[in-house]
């Protein structure tokens, strides 16, 4: 679906900020795109919408680029950028106008969306709070029936509440000719939604495994400190250290924590990725 | 699915843009439509204050309502593209699924075509509210002035495209400085080559018939404006989030 290659990116008058990534994303997953703030994310998520240029390589979209912002791939993409100014006019009212550019649109879904999210449209989009914006957009970009959608920091602003609602209806969704980028640095917020992980560190994908890998290679423990079990990374808790240890080790698996392991990638990216390519760490 | 237009079409989706336009600019058309309506009716009221007015001042009136026309006209192009200029709301505008050339022609639609007929209809029925004869409006005179306004149009329009703030103020000062920079070119050109004045005299002889001024001049504002159109084309299908 989506391919980048040798893709690099410099803001004018600024050391590359992506250098030499290669990506690829297939319909029917959720990845989520994870980073330390300034990582390179949203920059990312630009340059896929097409609305920044790529200095080398390409990003095509079912093999056209784009940054050429051709009809047909603006139609199968949607970005719900992190930061948003909305029109002041009603929720109905953008919908009126914005929806008839996105021929798969489908209203029936974008009210079921808002139901659950409890954001009425009827009224204007700059009375609404920044959180029932974001709720608001979320519905229409899954409406639109795009298939590629592209969520920067999406639970930013979003109540408690509103963080589950959003996963839920993610995990809801029929994504077969479908794709979902999630780029955060909330790590805790993609809970267990996201079937591949990808890192981005120094402008490059550090890390891209999917869940069922990870599952298969790591044992998430907690452990205690005069345990003699070697680890891969640890974090020290009241309780212990908080572990992860190669598969096989370990029977008691915890399930992943994506905090500790994003953690781990940060901050010891060559065991992770040691382990991963089969050296021993 | 539910899509109200199908939006296969160029035609079509010019259409959705010129919709989409006119919505997300409702306030400002119109807070600058009920202002223009009012200005009309406020004039009407002092002319029927003070009686009857003679030719000249009714005519002054039109004139001076012609040169608010332009103004607010440039002001109006120039916040055309006001969506680009913010990082927050460029996405809105960048990934809509129309190409930058429909874009472009829709909002050119909305700020030159529409609100001409608009502004130039007010006007007409301002002259006709203060006392001038209804083929008045309609003689050469005023139109001789709407060509430069065509050209200065497509200049702010071409403006309202290339800037990413201040798009009307921008505009006037790049203007202001391309002028003062060709005229202190000639200035030098002609002090250089010609010290005693231009080394040609404008033959004062030379007459052209009525029409084919009017053909020439019409030629040359479309060329001129279709320039700056093209400008702002290209200027709008390679930029960039801000």
């Amino acid at each position: 679906m989506l391919s980048i290659n040798d893709l690099t990116f410099s803001y004018k008058s600024s050391t590359s900020l992506i250098q030499n990534l290669d990506l690829e994303i297939k319909s029917g997953g959720i990845y989520g795109l994870l980073g330390l703030n300034g990582a390179g994310k949203s920059t990312l998520l630009n340059i896929i919408s097409g609305m920044l240029f790529p200095k080398q390589g390409t990003c095509s979209l079912y093999g056209k680029r784009t940054n050429t912002r051709d009809i047909e791939t603006l139609r199968e993409l949607y970005i719900l950028p992190e930061q948003f100014d909305l029109p002041k006019i009603t929720g109905d009212t953008y919908t009126k106008i914005q929806s008839p550019f996105y021929p798969g649109f489908d209203k029936n879904v974008m009210n079921d969306i808002l139901d659950v999210f409890e954001v009425d449209s009827s009224k204007k989009l700059n009375s609404l709070s920044f959180g029932q914006r974001k709720k608001f957009l979320i519905a229409f970009a899954i409406a639109t029936n795009s298939s590629l959608l592209l969520f920067d920091e999406p639970t930013n602003g979003l109540d408690i509440p509103s963080k589950s609602q959003f996963r839920r209806i993610i995990a809801s969704l029929d994504l077969e000719n479908r794709a979902i980028l999630i780029s955060t640095h909330q790590v805790r917020d993609l809970g267990s939604m996201i079937d591949q992980m990808i890192v981005l560190k120094d402008g490059r994908i550090v890390f891209n495994h999917s869940l069922d890998e990870i599952d298969m290679k790591l044992a998430f423990q907690t452990i205690k400190e005069d345990s003699p079990k070697t680890y891969l990374y640890g974090e020290e808790t009241l309780g212990g250290i908080k572990a992860i240890l190669p598969s096989g080790e370990v029977n008691n698996q915890e399930g992943i924590d994506l905090e500790l392991l994003f953690n781990s990638i940060i901050l010891k990216t060559n065991t992770l990725n040691e382990h991963f390519n089969g050296v021993s760490a | 699915m539910n899509s109200e237009i199908a939006t296969n079409t160029f035609l079509n989706r010019i259409i959705l843009l010129f919709r989409r336009n006119v919505m997300i600019n409702k306030r400002t058309i119109l807070i600058g439509f009920i202002s223009l309506v009012c200005g009309v009716v406020f004039i009407k009221g002092t002319v029927l204050y003070y009686g009857e007015i003679s030719p000249i001042s009714a005519e002054s009136i039109v004139t001076f309502g012609f040169v608010i026309f332009t103004l607010v006209g440039y002001a109006f192009t120039s916040i055309m593209f006001y969506e680009k200029n913010s990082a927050s709301s460029a996405p809105q505008f960048f990934t809509l699924p129309a190409s930058p050339f429909e874009k472009l022609i829709s909002a050119w639609l909305l700020s030159f075509c529409a609100y001409t007929i608009v502004g130039l209809l007010l006007l007409y029925v301002l002259s006709l509210l203060i006392g001038l004869p209804a083929d008045w409006f309609f003689s050469i005179k005023i139109f001789n002035e709407i060509w430069p306004y065509v050209i200065y149009q497509s200049i702010f329009f071409l403006g309202a495209v290339h800037f990413r703030s201040n798009n009307f103020l921008s505009t006037l000062v790049a203007m202001l400085g391309v002028l003062i920079l060709f005229g202190l070119i000639a200035l030098l050109v002609t002090n250089t080559f010609t010290p005693d004045g231009l080394f040609f005299k404008i033959p004062t002889t030379l007459t052209a018939t009525s029409t084919f001024r009017v053909f020439i001049t019409c030629l040359l504002t479309i060329v001129t404006s279709a320039f700056f159109i093209w400008a702002s084309y290209l200027r709008l299908k390679r930029m960039e989030l801000a």
